[in-house]
């Protein structure tokens, strides 16, 4: 028996069914055919349906964002349980409709599950203009309190390292401990802060507020909060705590290191919970890295962004103490000429970095940036840790050292005997390349200047923007 | 009750004898024997199904009838995978897009929750991969937009995707 049929005159709640089923883009192909379709990209049920269909904001370039913004706040905003906005945190217009966006969204949405929030910078404002930014963020987070106390029950939150956020941690924290805290799965409270900015933000917030959060999962926070009692206080949780991100921009004297037998305790207590720590800008002594980078911590990802402190004393310290939990390691730094050393290449002992790949087996992402790296310990590391997902360095980093001796015409000879060395910056063979893509199953190259973060090799741009992407990016990659 | 049948009747007329259990697995022939407390003898009749559909309906909750329940909408567990039709499923969903069409009708107006994902997630996976040209003609779908409209969809998409 064959039926006549016209798709468009489906019921909408059943199209919104099969819809939900569909990726962003395939969603848009969909309803572009017919009316009927097309109201259907409307429909609360397509919204509701689980994974939560993201609203991405963006207000960066207000004169050619506002248009945007206006359409899919109009269109969307009430329906939807994900919000993630990027913006441009200087801008004061910018903030204005932000204002006005939170003040919609408390009026007509109080089922909003993830809220992420993207600043571009960490910077509010210039010192100059900065009077009418101070009430006009009051006022921002006044509403934010508003969505955190009317909404059923939040999962997510991220302010991603605004730095206005921070002098409303203990408000938020506590509004979100009074009505989020059996919800409330991940917290992103960590910051960002600059040479300006370091001594300003000294919130008080008590490790006590953490203890009504009984499901969250993935807190980051500045280690200025990290202490003995905010980590037992996750010790006392039902639903222990996976993943624990800390932002270290400063070491402070008055701070006190985390007791070694705490982090052994907490490791035990909670055997799944792996820590990231982020440095970031953070030019220090071995000595007081050690302070944040306790032995019986369960370190997974180290990354440090800017901070030209690599050394063998790091390295070795990582390699002993986090030889079965490190799975990342992440160094970032400006390439200069000549580029940082981690350590004298001409002395006899093995290169501490291919020791780290060895000693550390969990290790799949080797991320080396503004250092001196020769080819052969790359291939070593390769080798040692086929199961490398990444192992990034800079292309002009990148160098070959020959043993040989110099003949009377100038010429180099290659000879292990040889008195002289040679090096060669800038060169990576390619069948070093290859071997090193066969050993890892993936085609590898050294990176070129194109695909490095910004701030690498332009000086003269705000540091922050090489690696602030790449922190949302991390908050956002456990969703 | 096992064995214990009910009498349906399809809108052309036909009627089929089905197990109460079966039956029950469309939550809208269970809400009328349990809450309007219809006689078992009755003919309850289904002004919306016609027998062709109807058999295929009752070949899916005969196979389906021992499957646990499914988790509520809103579970965390329940994510949206286009991937996980079991291999009877998909045989049985070798069908036109007619019958495809109807027997989304059917599933929806019986309320039978698995019948309707399965056959929605085919759907899903036929829209897939395809343009909008290419979704009109599959599913015989007429373009109506003007071209204004067609003009400010243009506009909206480029603001919908992703930047």
């Amino acid at each position: 028996m064959v039926f006549s049929y016209d798709y468009s005159e489906l019921p909408q709640i059943v199209l919104a069914e099969i819809f939900s089923y569909l990726k962003h883009n395939e969603l848009l192909l969909a309803t572009s055919t017919c009316l009927s379709w097309r109201n259907v990209l409307y429909h609360p049920k397509l919204w509701s349906s689980i994974p939560y269909r993201c609203l991405r904001l963006s207000l960066i370039d207000r004169h050619n964002d506002i248009q945007c913004f206006r359409y899919l706040t109009t269109n969307f905003l009430s329906k939807t349980r994900y919000i993630e906005i990027r913006f441009d945190p200087t801008d004061i217009n910018i903030l204005k409709d932000i204002l006005q966006f939170l003040d919609i969204l408390t009026c007509t949405n109080r089922q909003i599950k993830i809220l992420i929030f993207r600043p571009t910078s960490t910077h509010c404002a210039l010192a100059e203009n900065e009077q009418p930014f101070i009430p006009l963020c009051d006022k921002i987070f006044h509403l934010l309190e508003q969505i955190i106390q009317s909404n059923q029950a939040i999962e997510i939150i991220s302010f991603g390292c605004w730095f206005e956020s921070l002098f409303r941690i203990e408000e938020l924290v506590h509004v979100l401990a009074q009505k989020q805290s059996h919800s409330i799965k991940q917290l992103h409270l960590a910051s960002i802060k600059s040479s300006e900015t370091h001594s300003i933000a000294d919130i008080y917030l008590p490790s006590q507020s953490f203890l009504p959060f009984t499901s969250l999962n993935t807190l980051s926070i500045d280690s200025t909060y990290l202490t003995d009692e905010l980590l037992q206080c996750f010790a006392q949780q039902l639903a222990p705590l996976k993943r624990l991100i800390v932002h270290v921009s400063e070491f402070r004297s008055d701070t006190q290191p985390i007791d070694d037998l705490v982090w052994y305790s907490i490791a035990s207590i909670m055997p799944n919970l792996r820590v990231t720590v982020h440095m970031l800008n953070a030019h220090e002594t071995f000595r007081k890295y050690s302070r944040v980078l306790r032995p019986g911590m369960p370190l997974s990802h180290l990354r440090m962004y800017f901070c030209s402190s690599l050394n063998v004393d790091l390295l070795c310290y990582l390699s002993v103490h986090y030889r079965s939990t490190l799975e990342c390691l992440d160094v970032i730094d400006s390439v200069t000429e000549p580029a940082l050393r981690y350590h004298n290449l001409f002395r006899a002992e093995p290169d501490p970095l291919v020791l780290l790949a060895w000693q550390c087996k969990k290790l799949t992402s080797l991320t080396i940036l503004g250092y001196e790296v020769l080819e052969v310990n790359l291939l070593a590391i390769a080798k040692l840790r086929p199961q490398l997902r990444r192992l990034n360095v800079c292309a002009g980093c990148v160098m070959t050292l020959q043993y040989g001796h110099l003949q009377m015409n100038h010429q180099f000879v290659e000879d292990d005997d040889g008195n002289d060395a040679f090096i060669q910056y800038g060169i990576c063979t390619n069948s070093i390349q290859t071997i090193i893509g066969q050993v890892l199953g993936w085609p590898w190259h050294p990176l070129s200047k194109h695909e490095l973060p910004i701030g690498v090799y332009e000086y003269t741009v705000p540091l922050e923007l090489s690696f602030i992407e790449q922190i949302h990016n991390i908050f956002q990659s456990s969703i | 009750m096992a064995g214990h049948k009910i009498k349906l009747q399809s809108n052309d007329g036909d009627i089929f004898d089905v197990e109460v259990e079966i039956a029950k697995l469309s939550i809208t022939i269970k809400t009328m024997l349990e809450d309007l407390s219809m006689n078992e003898e009755e003919i309850i009749p289904l002004p919306n199904i016609n027998s062709a559909i109807f058999k295929k309906v009752i070949q899916w909750t005969t196979h389906h009838k021992d499957d646990p329940p499914l988790p509520p909408e809103d579970d965390e567990n329940r994510e949206k995978n286009t991937n996980d039709i079991s291999s009877w499923d998909q045989e049985f969903l070798k069908v036109d897009q007619g019958t495809l069409f109807e027997l989304i009708l059917a599933a929806n107006y019986l309320d039978i929750k698995g019948l309707l994902d399965v056959t929605c997630t085919s759907v899903a996976n036929m829209i897939k991969g395809k343009t909008s040209e290419e979704i009109r003609q599959t599913f015989n779908i007429k373009n109506d937009f003007t071209p204004q409209e067609e003009e400010q969809i243009k506009k909206e998409n480029e603001w919908c995707e992703n930047k």
